[in-house]
């Protein structure tokens, strides 16, 4: 849980000391407020990077040089997290010291809804790739490892692709080992995700068709491990040289939505997606909870698009949960709901409206 | 900015690990040093240059060729350790445990960077084979040192030669609690019978 989050120079913000406690937390203000750059500050200090901008360097106040992100965290015991821009760079601490990036992202899980969080239902299956791949990090940081080794042995086979290069056999063998850990550690996510996401949308009340999330990894059969994914490389191997582009693996899974047995992206309406996005991110947050890792949840103005009557349904499964942060800028839809601590964003400062 | 000073800067930016901005601050550090201390480095750039040079048969940096691994008759000539950088040799020597003649091969597979087995020190290694009975093959444990390493299986192999690997696992005194499972199972996966 995050205990204090300070920040200098990040954004619009004026120097910042923020102590939410747990619970619910309600950020209002206008646009340019600075709402989400508070959310966007514990994104950066838990994960090191931006869910706003892939230039980390885009968070500098203006006219400012460096700026600086701190995180007191409380788990079973303390600790502290930094990120800072200097001289043109990320830096990252955890308790003051060094640490690899697996230990740091492990100290304050976060699952973050914002305005990119809808490609995960919409968009390319890559940001479902990605989606699942923040599940596994996000259980168990070591699997990071995992992931980029195999992400670096596919850059590598790519380029012997397009060279025409001779030895594809080696790649392929580091590559089938590499994938059946990611295709066994997909899959165990994806059916903790499956059970959380039938609870989550009884916990809403909501009368959607049944929804089921399904994994096919690729190759198809590639639970059967090592040697089913190495055949099934080596059969590519031609149609691979051919098309100069690495074509079997999990960088080709996908994590299909269904949505009263057909494709959610058919059948469902804008807000009917928006509203399983949410609930999506919720099942994520309990998947992570079974795995014994207790996220922050962070949800940008998710009410927007979304009746009075979906949003409430939406806002029960988050309530109960160990801290979550919302940001609104529509006070009125949240009138009759359950907040724990409402707080008002001006100018880039944050002060409490309520006890 | 004045020539000489653009020029050190270019210089020290070209050496690896060194961004535009140490080789900014560095070049300025000189500039304020004695001239005896920047003569002194420079000196010591030149006498690496002309007094140190890669080993002919092995490819470690040696003042006098071949290498004294290569010439010690002390050593074990059924045995040869492989490493990526010359670099490495160092490390395995500081064990003890290791007695055998070593091989550089200035590199490892990496397709990305544009490195195949064409530009190692491959075709040396083969030609150094004779009288040798095990292959250790210590590239690094990343991506890049296992390619090289399962390429060097492939090749050594069908010569009739045991190839070994270095063992990855859990670090002397580290605990089992706090390894993490990636380590902890490439441990499992790299046990021996006791």
């Amino acid at each position: 849980m995050l205990s204090i989050l300070s920040t200098t120079h990040f954004r619009n913000l004026e120097p910042l000391k923020w102590g939410p406690g747990p619970g619910s937390h309600l950020l209002l203000g206008g646009n340019g407020a600075g709402k989400t750059s508070v959310l966007e500050a514990l994104y950066v200090v838990a994960t090191t990077r931006s869910f706003r901008t892939s230039r980390l360097e885009d968070c500098l106040r203006h006219g400012a040089s460096t700026f600086h992100v701190e995180a007191e965290v409380e788990t079973d015991h303390r600790a502290g997290l930094e990120v800072r821009w200097v001289d043109g760079k990320r830096v990252r601490f955890l308790n003051g010291k060094a640490s690899s990036l697996a230990e740091h992202l492990a100290v304050l899980p976060v699952v973050a809804w914002t305005w990119a969080e809808g490609d995960v239902l919409v968009g390319a299956p890559s940001a479902r790739r990605r989606f699942l791949d923040r599940g596994l990090v996000g259980s168990r940081a070591a699997t990071l490892e995992i992931l980029n080794r195999y992400r670096e042995a596919l850059t590598h086979k790519r380029q012997l692709l397009l060279q025409g290069g001779d030895g594809l056999e080696v790649w392929n063998h580091l590559l089938a080992a590499a994938a059946a850990e990611v295709i066994r550690l997909r899959h165990a996510y994806v059916e903790r995700l499956r059970e959380a996401l039938v609870h989550v949308v009884a916990q809403s009340g909501l009368s959607f068709p049944p929804i089921e999330a399904r994994y096919r990894p690729s190759p198809a059969n590639g639970l059967e491990g090592v040697e089913a994914i190495a055949l099934h490389l080596e059969k590519a191997e031609e149609r691979e040289r051919r098309r100069q582009l690495p074509l079997v693996g999990p960088h080709r899974d996908e994590l299909e939505i269904l949505w009263g047995g057909h494709d959610v992206r058919r059948v469902a309406s804008a807000g009917e997606r928006k509203a399983l996005s949410l609930l999506l991110l919720a099942a994520h947050g309990r998947a992570l909870e079974a795995a014994g890792t207790h996220p922050v949840y962070l949800l940008d103005d998710a009410d927007a698009e979304l009746s009075p009557q979906t949003h409430a349904a939406v806002w029960r499964v988050f309530q109960g949960v160990e801290q979550v942060i919302a940001t609104s800028n529509r006070p009125q839809v949240w009138l009759t709901l359950e907040v724990g601590r409402a707080w008002e964003m001006e100018k880039g400062r944050l002060r409490p409206l309520s006890p | 900015m004045s020539d000489p000073l653009a020029r050190l800067i270019g210089e020290l930016a070209r050496l690896p690990g060194i961004g535009p901005k140490t080789a900014t601050r560095l070049a300025h550090h000189l500039l304020k040093v004695a001239p005896a201390e920047a003569q002194a480095l420079a000196s010591a750039v030149l006498e690496v240059k002309e007094k140190l040079f890669h080993c002919s048969a092995c490819n470690a940096i040696t003042p006098v060729d071949p290498c004294r691994w290569c010439t010690d008759e002390r050593r074990d000539r059924a045995r040869i350790c492989v490493v990526e950088e010359p670099f490495n040799i160092e490390p395995v020597e500081r064990t003890g445990e290791y007695h055998g003649l070593y091989h550089v091969l200035l590199g490892a597979l990496s397709p990305h960077r544009g490195i195949g087995p064409d530009r190692l020190a491959i075709p040396a290694l083969l030609e150094r084979l004779a009288g040798i009975e095990e292959v250790i093959v210590a590239t690094n444990p990343n991506v890049e040192g296992e390619a090289t390493a399962l390429y060097l299986a492939r090749v050594l192999k069908p010569r009739g030669l045991k190839v070994t690997r270095l063992a990855f696992g859990m670090p002397v005194g580290g605990d089992i609690e706090y390894t993490d499972e990636v380590t902890l199972g490439r441990s499992l996966a790299g046990r021996r019978e006791m």
